[in-house]
């Protein structure tokens, strides 16, 4: 039998897609696809490269080292009349079609339903028969953090347009989380002209994101938190507090206080009680502690927590606060905890995306082949001639230019409908 | 431009995802479960012509949980990819129009009519 290689049968060397006009497929459509897949693995833009992974625990580009030399190698073979079938990251099949068909499809990580659970599929992919795709991994477009500011940039747009007149100015925003998604908060929040009160037990977390300038300023005193967002709503000023501390801590301290925000959400990992979310009442170093030597009990304190925040949340809601939920699943977590009804909270999807999703509107984007930033600038030119007159549209482009690095292929994102969508990709 | 530029979306769309707790959760008429709108989406967009099509489970939520679907376009500046793209972006998103029509959405409904779009069982 032919022995399969492994992964350690190669050595791992950084990939990025190859910049220029010069090609080693045999037409754009094959050498984009190979561009956008390598663009994937650029380590500018990958969570974890070495291992294919792009983002999203473990979404990845293709099932192992040796599928993507494979996917390499067919891509570049490829006719302009031909289709490849990619099975779960592996190359499985070229096909004669025609000139104007794909030049690829992809199936990514799909079971019979009665088989549709981690544990069952956590086995396939140990006997690498199936590969986790996430959403743009395994289909070859992840941008970076753009996408995720984008998304969460235009929930609180959409939210300031219902409840506040179309702008967060003057209106403060409490949170909590400030990681790899969660980090989007603050940069999303000040683009809305809004003030954010953010949450996070992890300093080294909030640095971060003010070194990429996504966030304004860190402290970790409650009472210069709050003076710094009150003097900032006063005068009307955006501005991003990252608050050194615990969620479950201090958004009962608020209740207590009185204190409640315009605008209430979270993005803390309330999804995971063990690897996620921290527990209240303790360092954070003892809660590392404790979840490494004692996880039964670790997952006990967290359920504590998260139901004690809840309860701030609900009581904030009930006192005026805009509130919603972000997807991290608190409300479901809460109630497992024994919280009655943390679902009088609602979703953001029904809540803020839904009605953009019956006008044919989300998340548009697009990268440039050539690797010029020029080539981006220029959409972003032609974006504002035919949208400008949309405020939310004109802010994103100007301070996405001004805030938001590329990463890999420079590239742009936005949410247009139907009817916007072709008009400006015929552009 | 220098070199063509590709135009994709994430999975996370108006008519390309099943997922009960979060992009469907909560739908009018209690659809929220239904997959087979994600997988009439990439087929929909395999017959209009999209450089690359996938069709994914799990993402976002987990395994068990979601199933979804995506399109790449490359534009080339070719008359040939000129029509494909006018035709993959106009029903990609045409089809969460009819997806949110069917549930029952007034917005949908009334953003149809306006817009033209054919519904075999008008409302």
């Amino acid at each position: 039998m032919k022995k399969t290689k492994t992964m350690k049968d190669y050595v791992y060397k950084p990939i990025s897609a190859p910049r220029g006009t010069e090609i080693t497929c045999k037409g754009w459509q094959q050498e984009a696809a190979l561009r956008m897949l390598q663009n994937n693995l650029d380590p500018d833009v990958a969570e974890r490269p070495e291992e294919l992974i792009v983002y999203g625990g473990s979404g990845r580009a293709a099932r192992n080292w040796e599928c993507y030399r494979a996917i390499v190698k067919s891509l570049r073979e490829l006719e302009n009349d031909e289709t490849l079938l990619i099975q779960s990251g592996k190359p499985v099949g070229v096909f004669k079609t025609f000139e104007y068909a794909p030049r690829v499809l992809i199936a990514n990580s799909l079971l019979v339903p009665a088989w549709a659970n981690w544990d069952y599929f956590r086995k396939l992919e140990a006997l690498g028969l199936i590969m986790y795709g996430q959403m743009t991994a395994g289909s070859w477009i992840y941008i970076g953090t753009q996408g995720i500011i984008q998304g969460t940039y235009e929930t609180l747009a959409v939210c300031a347009k219902k409840h506040f007149g179309g702008t967060l100015k003057g209106k403060w925003v409490l949170t909590g989380g400030m990681g790899a998604m969660s980090g989007a908060q603050p940069l999303a929040v000040t683009m809305n002209e809004g003030v954010l009160l953010d949450i996070e037990v992890d300093p080294a977390r909030i640095k971060r994101r003010i070194d990429q300038g996504f966030c304004d300023i860190m402290v970790d005193d409650l009472d210069q938190a709050l003076k710094l967002v009150f003097d900032a709503v006063k005068q009307k000023k955006p501005l991003s507090v990252g608050l050194v501390g615990n969620t479950s801590d201090i958004e009962p301290e608020l209740v207590r206080r009185g204190i409640i925000p315009d605008v209430l959400t979270d993005q803390t990992s309330a999804h995971d009680e063990l690897n996620g979310y921290v527990p209240g009442g303790m360092s954070l170093e003892q809660a590392l502690h404790l979840r490494s030597t004692n996880p039964e009990e670790y997952k006990k304190r967290a359920l504590e927590s998260i139901a004690r925040q809840m309860e701030a949340m609900l009581e904030m809601q009930k006192r005026g606060a805009v509130a919603f939920d972000y997807g991290n699943n608190i409300r479901g977590q809460a109630k497992r905890a024994g919280v009655e009804n943390p679902f009088v909270i609602p979703g953001f999807v029904p809540e803020y995306i839904r009605p953009l999703f019956c006008e044919g509107k989300g998340p548009f984007r697009w990268a440039a082949l050539s690797g010029d930033k020029e080539d981006i600038y220029k959409t972003d030119k032609e974006v504002l001639k035919m949208f400008g007159d949309d405020p939310a549209i004109r802010r994103w482009i100007e301070l996405a230019q001004k805030k938001i690095p590329f990463q890999g292929l420079p590239a742009r994102i936005m949410w247009l409908g139907y009817g916007e969508r072709d008009k400006l990709g015929l552009k | 431009m220098k070199a063509p530029v590709v135009i994709g979306r994430d999975h996370l769309d108006t008519g390309s995802v099943a997922s009960p707790y979060r992009e469907t959760e909560g739908m009018l008429d209690g659809s929220d479960a239904i997959a087979d709108w994600p997988i009439l989406n990439g087929l929909l967009n395999t017959a209009s012509g999209a450089s690359w099509i996938s069709i994914h489970h799990g993402g976002g939520v987990g395994i068990g949980y979601s199933i979804h679907a995506g399109q790449v376009l490359v534009c080339d500046g070719t008359e040939d990819m000129d029509s494909r793209i006018e035709r993959v972006l106009t029903n990609d998103p045409g089809i969460g129009i009819a997806r949110h029509y069917d549930a029952g959405y007034q917005k949908a409904i009334e953003i149809a009519r306006k817009k033209g779009i054919k519904i075999p069982m008008e409302k």
